[in-house]
This record gives C-alpha cells, structure tokens and sequence, in this order.
C-alpha cells in the first residue's frame, strides 16, 4: 500500500513522536568502563528512564552528577529525601554543574503534585531523588511521557534495588555505592547489561 | 587612585530590592504598568511589590541589568511627569528615603543608595509614622499616637540622632515599651540590611501565599477600576473537580471575550468565589507565580486550571477538617461562582511580550503550572559554608572561587539546622580543611573555627561532619 504525501508526514510525525529509536550522540559521564557498559544497550539517549539504587550515605548520587555536568540542559531534581535536608550549592557547582540551569524542587510525592513537569519537556533531564512511592500507573505515566517528550528520568531510589521485583519500564536498573576503605565505587547493573565493574574514587572526583 | 561613580548600580549578580516607591502625582492605574500589586500610601506616595514580577522583567531585560532597565522603563511610562521613585527592601524604607530623596532614582543595596539611608536622621519619622497610623486598624490608632510621643521623647533623652546609630535595640524590646506596630516599624528600617539573614524556605505543597511577602505590614492593595468578572449558576451541584473544569474553562474564554483589555494583560490573582450546597461563600485565590497571560494559555486554560486544582483542593481540605467531628460529614458541593480578576500587570504596547523561548520563559510558564514555585541557587563570595550560597539565582558569580575546590569533597545535601553528633563505635575519621570564623561579622555563637571531617560509622554512612574548638562534634552534612 502506497500513502500519500499527507499520510505520509503523519506516520512521520507519530514515528518521531513515540519513537523507540533516539537520534544524536549517548549521553556520557566520561568514565570509559562505566558508558561502555551503557552502550551495551545503545547508551543513554533522551527518553530513557533509569533507576538508580543508592542508600543515603553512600554517594551514589555523584555519579549521576556525571551523566548531567556537560549536558547544558535545564534540570530539574526534585528531591524527596528527609525535610531537615537541604541542597548545598557550592558541592554542586564544584562537581561542574551549571547551577544556572539547575532547580530544585522538594516532594516526596512527585506524582500527582508535580504532574505537569512530566506533561511538557519544559526540562530536558528529569531526577526523581527518593520519591515516596510509585504506583504501576505511575511507572506507565511517567515512561510513556519521558519518551513522548523525549526526557531523561532518572529515579533514585534510598535502597538498593534487587532482582526479585523487576521494572519493565526502565532501561537501567543499576546500584551504585561508594567503598571508602577501597576508594572505589561499585556498579552493579541488574538490568540492560548484567555485571559489575569498579571506579577508583578519585578518577570520579577528579577527572 | 580610586574612581567613585555617583550613579546608583548593584554589585554584579546582586538582586534588585523587591519593593518600589513612587513619589510625585501617579495615578496608581498607571501603577500596573510596573506590577500587579500597587498601594497607595499617601497622596504623594504609592508602593509596587515587584515580588511576583521580578521574573518576568528579568526575562523582558534579556540579560541587560535591571536598575538601567527599569530607569529607561520609567522614562519610556511616565515621560512627562515628575517622579521620583526608591527601590527597597520593605515599603517603609522607600517611604523614608522618599521624604528626603532629591536624585529621580535610588536604590537600596547599592553603595549611594545604602549609605543615603543609614545617614537618615530622625526628622521626618514622626510624619512618616503619623501616615502610618492611617493603614493600622482603627481601634490601635489612638495608643499608636501616644507611642509616637513616648518614642519621640525616649529618642530626645537618649539623644538619639540615627536609627542606624542603635542597630542593637531589639524589635521585641521596643514592641514591649512603645507597642507592636513601632516595634515592627523599628524593624523594617533594617530589612535587608542584616547579616544573618534567612532565606525565605519552600513552603508546603497548595499554600496560596508568598512567603517573600512581609505579612506584619498592612498592606491595602489597590483594587483595580471596573474588575472583570464572570458569574455562574450551576443547572445541578457538582462535587467532582473533574465535572468542573468544563464550566470553568468555558467561563475563562468568556471572560477573555467580554474584556478585551485582558488579552493585553498578564495575570497574577484571580479571586474565585464559589457558593457551596449549603450556601457558604468561600473564596480561593488562584495565584500565578509569575505574570500570566490569559490569551495565551486560552482556549483550554491548561496552567489556569492547575491553579485553580491546587486552590480548590486546599479548600476542601480545610473545610474538610472543619467538618471531621460531624457524625455525617457532608460532602461540600459546588453550586455556583464568581471569578474575578484582581491583579494583573498592564503590559500594554510592550515588545517584550513578542519574545519567546528560553530557559527563564520556560520556567515562568512551568512555575505557574506547579504548585510550588522552583528553587535555584547561587554562589556568594563567602568561604564560610552557610554563607557560600543563596537561593536566588542572581547571586550566581558565574565564576570560579579559589576555595571552592575544596567542595569537592562536600556533600550535594546538609543541614538546615547544625545538630552536635554523638560519635560512638567504631568510626573513621578523616580531616577535610579547617574553616576559620568570619569574624568581622561579630561573635555569633554558631560561627566558631570549625575542623571539617569526613566520618564514616560502623553503617558505611558518611557524614560530613566538623569539631569545635571546645572539642564537640557537630553533624553538618551527610553524603548521599
């Protein structure tokens, strides 16, 4: 069957709506073993969520600051962890984030209160830090709209994350802690490329 | 040799003051052109709140700083008149530079504009405060009079000359001797002013007010001339918000029709008063966090009606909870409205509004939908942690600070209130740097020479932590 010009830009604007295939380079953190086990599934493009497992006190969330450093997209974090918590700027700057394109919003909840950060791609990079809870409809909401509009959802989670309940929804499934004595962090992936690796603390501070 | 410049400027990356006195004959209609909530407080002089338009005019300045913008603004408004106008922190300081102010402009927080204030005598407080006494509620009018004369005469026999010549009298010492209102009065001199001052928190989700507002000042908005409004009767009750949203949006497009003016116009608060099954009146505020234009979020009114959801449920919360002790609490139905209009800036004739895109006109548009309004912050030239960072993006640098390296090693996340740390099993320590007192701003308890450590406890969780020179232990950051 042969479809006109009309049809044809149609099927073309709903391809690049809900396309599974994203265009342009991976997003990278810079680390080769860590974007090489990434790029295993294609690497990390906009309209991926990942789900990042780092209990509160392991500095799991450096490495996230990785991926989002050179990106120059607005950002949102919306962070759900303990209310006496606050965000620390100078931490974040020196880590070579762009604090001019970084907000900050606190909710334990991010879905009903925030729905309309997920309706529109007013942000590019989405990071969902320690939200309360997330319904099956949640998880469906926010994947169809982070690929419909072609974001970047991270969602971090204060546990670590197992393999006796899955997420079909996620690309990643991925713990991350810090080992002091060893000076290294550890990478676990459950899913989208199954493995461990180890970075030497400092290449991630430093480099 | 140093060069001294007369003009009014703000240090590079430093916010404007959030209010604006305007001094001269202005009708405060034309007001509305700079803000959407105007009051007048005296024949000569009227006050704009620029809080819930500093977004937007820093978006229509398009990165030119925003005292020359405002300067060229004010020529280009109100050409022909004789205006002088004061930026401040709190109204009642533009309305004392005001008094005494000879340039066309000023402004608090620059060096000129600072150094004017703090030189102010006591002259013209008894007039200003006499103005004052009008916008207090009648019944304190009188013992505020008397307080006028008791602080004259205290001021007489202490010979005091200069607020600023007794920054150490307390607020809550002088609300004791001459009353609550002199006592705020007494305050809002030095707002701004102050060293440790706290930022305004993010408050909780729904909340229909602005906490940067300073609510012990009786603030009379100008209401504006001939309001839009539109009723409606419902046919039933309805009960369901989903069930609501047509009629209103259809509400909202007839509105945009009957007053024209309003497509010309960016919206801050529009008063919905709903009539309950049991013909209560209750009235929402539905507040835009940023100037909002109506035409452009019509036909559907998508951001209105997040607003509008967040008002509502905050309302039924609330009559909800009133409700709670009945044996049958009834289910609040909705059975007719009124919605009106009450502020909205004038931005008439302006080219500003042709423009579009950018990160800052994204975040208007999405803080108008959330509710909550998005935080971001900047870096001070500070090396003292809880003084290295403000939530205002104005205060980003933009540069590198020699000691910011040593964040490096600091949590993204610490404690809004320093609490002392019990270290007992087994821990490791490691020392991070050592941050000595900011001395020059006083002896403050909390601001001692602090060693930094990295603790790690027998749980793997890391703190961020420091030792007083007495040898306590305080938790400052944790490490997530």
């Amino acid at each position: 069957m042969e479809l006109n010009t009309q049809e044809e830009a149609l099927l073309k604007e709903h391809l690049h709506k809900f396309s599974l295939e994203e265009k342009g380079p991976p997003i990278r953190s810079g680390l080769t073993e860590l974007d090489a086990f990434f790029l295993r599934r294609g690497g990390i493009h906009y309209g991926k969520v990942i789900e990042w497992g780092s209990p509160i006190g392991r500095c799991g969330r450096f490495m996230i600051l990785r991926f989002l450093r050179d990106l120059h997209e607005s950002v949102v974090w919306i962070h759900g962890q303990k209310e006496e918590l606050e965000v620390y700027a100078p931490a974040w700057a020196e880590r070579g984030v762009d604090l001019s394109l970084f907000y900050f919003i606190r909710s334990r909840s991010p879905l009903p209160d925030l729905r309309p950060l997920f309706l529109e791609p007013a942000f590019k990079v989405i990071v969902m830090d320690c939200p309360e809870r997330l319904s099956p409809g949640d998880w469906s909401f926010i994947a169809s709209k982070v690929r419909e509009n072609k974001q970047l959802l991270f969602v971090l989670r204060p546990f670590f994350l197992s393999t006796k309940r899955g997420n079909p929804l996620v690309s990643w499934r991925v713990n991350c802690w810090l080992k002091p004595k060893q000076g290294k962090y550890c990478l676990n992936f459950l899913k989208g490329g199954e493995g461990k690796i180890e970075i030497p603390m400092s290449r991630v501070r430093d480099t | 040799m140093s060069v001294i410049s007369l003009k009014h400027h703000l240090k590079r990356g430093q916010g404007l003051p959030s209010f604006l006195g305007i001094k001269g004959k202005l009708d405060p209609e034309e007001a509305f052109l700079i803000g959407s909530r105007v009051m007048q407080w005296s024949d000569e002089i009227l006050f704009i709140d620029l809080s819930n338009v500093h977004h937007y005019w820093r978006w229509a300045a398009q990165g030119e700083e925003l005292l020359p913008f405002f300067e060229r603004k004010f020529k280009e408004f109100f050409e022909a008149s004789d205006l002088k106008f004061c930026f401040a922190h709190h109204p009642f300081q533009a309305v004392l530079n005001l008094k005494l102010q000879e340039d066309h402009l000023s402004c608090l927080g620059t060096p000129q504009g600072d150094l004017y204030f703090r030189q102010q005598d006591f002259r013209h407080w008894e007039d200003v405060l006499e103005e004052f006494g009008a916008h207090i509620p009648k019944k304190e009018r009188r013992d505020f009079k008397k307080s006028i004369g008791r602080f004259n005469r205290f001021l007489e026999r202490m010979k005091i000359t200069k607020p600023f010549d007794i920054l150490s009298i307390k607020q809550d010492s002088l609300e004791r001797r001459f009353g609550k209102w002199l006592g705020r009065a007494w305050s809002w001199v030095f707002k701004g002013f102050d060293k440790g001052t706290l930022e305004p928190e993010q408050g909780d989700l729904f909340q229909t007010n602005f906490l940067g507002f300073d609510m012990s000042f009786p603030w009379h908005g100008v209401t504006i001339k001939d309001s839009p409004f539109v009723k409606r009767f419902l046919d039933h009750p309805l009960s369901e918000w989903e069930h609501m949203c047509e009629p209103l949006v259809e509400d909202m497009n007839k509105l945009l029709k009957n007053y024209r003016e309003l497509q010309q116009e960016r919206v801050t608060r529009v008063n919905w008063v709903v009539t309950l099954e049991s013909l209560e009146v209750k009235s929402c505020s539905i507040i835009f966090r940023n100037p909002h234009s109506l035409l452009d979020d019509a036909p559907k009114f998508e951001t209105f009606l997040f607003q509008a959801y967040y008002s509502y449920l905050s309302m039924m919360k609330e009559l909800e909870q009133r409700e709670d002790n009945l044996d049958f609490p009834i289910r609040m139905a909705t059975v007719g409205w009124r919605l009106e209009v009450q502020e909205s800036l004038r931005t008439a004739h302006l080219n500003e509004d042709l423009l579009s895109g950018g990160v800052s006109s994204s975040r208007m548009e999405m803080e108008n939908k959330l509710p909550l309004s998005l935080q971001s912050f900047g870096l001070r030239p500070s090396f003292f942690p809880e003084t290295s960072f403000g939530s205002r993006e104005d205060e980003y640098l933009g540069e590198k600070l020699p000691w910011l390296a040593a964040s490096k090693r600091k949590p993204l996340f610490v404690f809004k209130k320093i609490e002392p740390l019990n270290l007992e099993g087994n821990y490791k320590r490691t020392f991070l740097e050592r941050v000595s007192t900011i001395w020059w701003h006083g002896s403050e308890p909390e601001m001692g020479d602090r060693d930094y450590y990295l603790i790690e406890d027998d749980g793997g969780i890391m703190w961020w932590a420091f030792q007083d020179p007495k040898g306590g232990w305080f938790k400052h950051g944790l490490f997530s």
